[in-house]
C-alpha cells in the first residue's frame, strides 16, 4: 500500500473540506484588529513623545515592571450608578459572588472590585463589575437567577477601550430583558429581524435611552435565536455591541449546530468569462453587493440548510453569481448577482429555496437572461412549451428565458416536472 | 465608522478565511486552536493592511506558519466568545471524523517544519517557491522538509482505510 501525491492532496482535503469559517469571524477580527491598532498607536505615541508631543486619546499606562499593567480605566474608579447604587445588602452580595468568580480567573485580581452599575430590572437585580488585575482588568455582569446573583462571562481587558466588551446582557429565564450599559456613546437597538417578500432584511432601529448608567429594555424572548441587534451609532457591523450570554442561545446545552453542506457549481462556459474556476477559488459575493440581504448588526446561526453558490455567464456576457444567505430558522434566501466587464456585482433578483422540493431553486433573471435552477444530485432538462426536452446537465443550470418546464431526475431515478413560472 | 481598509479587507476575510482555517487546522491539529490562530493572524493583517494588501494571503499564510512553528502563545479567550463548536459535521459523519483523526494524528507526529511544508504544498497546492516564502527558508529546504514529511505521513497512514491496495498502475486510493 502506498500513496501518490494526488492521494495526499485528496486526504488532506477530505480532512478539512467540512471546515467553514466561524460565524461572526469578520466582526471579531475587525474588533480585535482595532484594539491592536489602538494599542499600537498608544505604544507609538509613547515612543514619539520623547521627540514631539503627541496627543493621545484616553489614558493607557504601558506595561511596567515584571510585565504588570496598570490600567487607568474609568470603570475601575467611577462611583456606582443605577437605582441599587446605595443598596448595601445587594452590593455586598455582588461583591461576594464576584470574588468567588474571580477565584477561577486566570488573571489574579488586585485590590477591591468596583461595581460600575447596579440596578433593578424586571428579571431581578443586576450589576456590572470591574476589577483591576495583574495584567489589566476583568469585567463582567452579575445576573439574577433563581439561586441568587451569578457572575456571567468574565472578560479580561488589556486596554482602556470599551469597544469589543460585552456591553449588554440578556436577563431572565426567558431572556426577555436586555440591559445595556452606558459607555458614553449613543447606541441603537432593534428587537426583531424580519424579511421582505424578496428576502431583503427589514430591521427598525431605535435609540437606546440611557438613564443613570444603563438602559433596561424589554425584548421578545431570546430563547432559541437572537433576534435583537444592538449597535453603537451609526449602526453597522463594525459598531456591533456584544451581548453577554448569547452562546447559550447559539449553542444550547453546549452542543454543536449542524454544519451546512456547501455546494459550489460552476456552469459550462463560466470559466472563460470569469478567468478562473470560481468554485475552486470559493468566490463569494462582495459584502456590499449583498448588503440589503445581510443583517447589519445581528448575529445568527445556521440551521443546516445547504449553502449554495452557482457561477455562470449570462447570454449577454455578464458574470452570474447565485448565492444563498440563511439565518437561524429563517428562509434560505437565494440571491442572483450580475457583473458586467470590469464592473462590480449587483444583486438583480432573489427568491427563497425550498430544500425539500424536487427543484429547490428556481430564479428568473431580469432582461430575459434566463432562469437559474438548482437541484443537487439531480439530472436536469427543460423544454419550451410543447417542444422537445433539452438536456441541462446536473445539479444546476441557467435555462433560456423561454423555458417553461424543468424535468428533475433525482439520484433514485424519480422524475418530476416543474413549471418554470414567471 | 469607516476606515481606510474599505470593503477590501472584509472581502478578503470572507473569501479566504475558510481556506486559511483549513491550513491552520492542519498546522495545529485542533479546531479551536486553529480558529484562535486564524483570528490572531487576521487581526494582524488588519493592522498592517496598507502594507500587505497587495498580497494579504501570502502574508497571512506566513504568519500562520510562523506562529504555529513558534508555539504561538495561547490567547486567553472569553468563554462565551469561543468562535468554535462547529464540528457538527464531524460529529454527524463518522467517516469524516475518522479521516480527520487519522490525518491530524499523522500530521501531529511530524516535526513542525515538515508539517508546514506538507500542508502548504499538498493542501494549498502552492509551488515550492511560495512555500519557501511562507516558511522563510530556501526552496531546497522546502523540498527536503516536504519529502521527509511526506514519507513519514505515508508511513503513518499506511494500513489505514485511507489507503487502498494498488490495483494495476492506477491511483492507490
Amino acid at each position: 500500500m502506498t500513496m501518490n501525491d494526488s492521494d495526499v492532496r485528496g486526504i488532506l482535503h477530505r480532512a478539512t473540506d467540512d471546515l467553514v469559517s466561524p460565524p461572526g469571524l469578520l466582526a471579531e477580527v475587525r474588533r480585535g484588529g482595532r484594539r491592536r491598532v489602538v494599542r499600537r498607536r498608544a505604544v507609538l505615541a509613547a515612543v514619539c513623545a520623547a521627540v514631539v508631543a503627541v496627543p493621545v486619546a484616553g489614558v493607557l499606562d504601558l506595561p511596567g515592571n515584571a510585565g504588570d499593567t496598570q490600567l487607568a480605566s474609568p470603570l475601575l474608579d467611577e462611583p456606582t450608578r443605577g437605582d441599587l447604587a446605595t443598596d448595601e445588602g445587594y452590593l455586598r452580595q455582588v461583591r461576594e459572588v464576584w470574588q468567588r468568580g474571580m477565584e477561577q480567573a486566570d488573571d489574579p485580581p488586585r485590590g477591591e472590585p468596583n461595581i460600575v452599575w447596579a440596578g433593578d430590572t424586571p428579571a431581578g437585580p443586576a450589576a456590572y463589575v470591574a476589577h483591576a488585575t495583574v495584567h489589566g482588568m476583568t469585567v463582567g455582569f452579575v445576573k439574577p437567577t433563581a439561586d441568587g446573583p451569578r457572575v456571567g462571562t468574565l472578560t479580561q481587558v488589556t486596554d482602556t477601550e470599551t469597544d469589543g466588551l460585552e456591553q449588554a446582557a440578556l436577563l431572565g429565564s426567558q431572556r426577555d430583558v436586555l440591559v445595556v450599559l452606558d459607555f458614553g456613546q449613543p447606541a441603537e437597538f432593534s428587537p426583531q429581524l424580519r424579511y421582505a417578500p424578496d428576502g431583503k432584511v427589514e430591521r427598525t432601529f431605535e435609540p437606546v435611552v440611557f438613564r443613570d448608567g444603563a438602559a433596561v429594555l424589554s425584548v421578545p424572548p431570546q430563547r432559541t435565536k437572537l433576534t435583537v441587534a444592538l449597535s453603537r451609532t451609526p449602526v453597522g457591523r463594525e459598531n456591533v455591541i456584544h451581548i453577554d450570554g448569547t452562546s447559550e442561545i447559539y449553542f444550547p446545552g453546549n452542543k454543536d449546530r449542524p454544519a451546512p453542506p456547501l455546494i459550489r457549481r460552476t456552469l459550462p462556459g463560466a470559466e472563460q468569462v470569469w478567468g478562473i474556476d470560481p468554485a475552486a477559488k470559493e468566490v463569494n459575493a462582495p459584502t456590499e453587493a449583498l448588503a440589503e440581504y445581510l443583517d447589519p448588526a445581528g448575529a445568527h446561526t445556521l440551521n443546516g440548510s445547504p449553502l449554495l453558490w452557482v457561477y455562470g455567464v449570462t447570454p449577454d456576457g455578464r458574470r452570474l453569481l447565485v448565492e444563498t444567505v440563511q439565518y437561524d430558522d429563517g428562509p434560505s434566501r437565494v440571491i442572483a448577482l450580475l457583473a458586467g466587464n470590469n464592473l462590480p456585482f449587483e444583486a438583480v433578483a432573489s427568491t427563497t429555496a425550498d430544500w425539500t422540493a424536487p427543484l429547490p431553486v428556481r430564479l428568473r433573471l431580469p432582461d430575459d437572461q434566463g432562469v437559474v435552477v438548482a437541484a443537487e444530485g439531480s439530472a436536469l432538462s427543460y423544454r419550451a412549451g410543447e417542444g422537445q426536452w433539452q438536456d441541462a446537465g446536473r445539479d444546476a443550470a441557467l435555462l433560456p428565458a423561454t423555458a417553461t418546464d424543468v424535468r428533475v431526475t433525482d439520484a433514485n431515478g424519480t422524475t418530476t416536472s416543474v413549471p418554470v413560472g414567471s | 465608522m469607516r476606515d481606510s481598509r474599505g470593503t477590501e479587507f472584509d472581502d478578503f476575510v470572507r473569501t479566504r478565511s475558510a481556506v486559511l482555517l483549513r491550513v491552520a487546522f492542519l498546522l495545529t491539529g485542533d479546531r479551536h486552536a486553529a480558529e484562535d490562530l486564524l483570528q490572531e493572524v487576521l487581526e494582524q493583517v488588519y493592522v498592517r493592511w496598507r502594507r500587505v494588501q497587495s498580497s494579504p494571503e501570502a502574508y497571512a499564510r506566513r504568519a500562520l506558519v510562523n506562529r504555529s512553528i513558534n508555539r504561538w502563545r495561547w490567547r486567553a479567550r472569553r468563554p462565551e466568545q469561543a468562535l468554535g463548536d462547529h464540528d457538527g459535521v464531524a460529529r454527524d459523519h463518522a467517516e469524516a471524523v475518522a479521516v480527520r483523526e487519522l490525518v491530524v494524528g499523522a500530521l501531529r507526529a511530524l516535526p513542525a517544519r515538515q508539517r508546514a511544508a506538507v500542508v502548504l504544498r499538498y493542501l494549498e497546492d502552492l509551488p515550492v517557491v511560495d512555500v519557501a516564502a511562507a516558511m522563510g527558508c530556501s526552496e531546497g529546504a522546502v523540498k527536503s522538509h516536504a519529502s521527509r514529511g511526506l514519507a513519514r505521513l505515508r508511513e503513518a497512514l499506511a494500513g489505514t482505510s485511507l489507503v487502498m491496495p494498488i490495483t494495476g498502475t492506477g491511483s492507490s486510493r
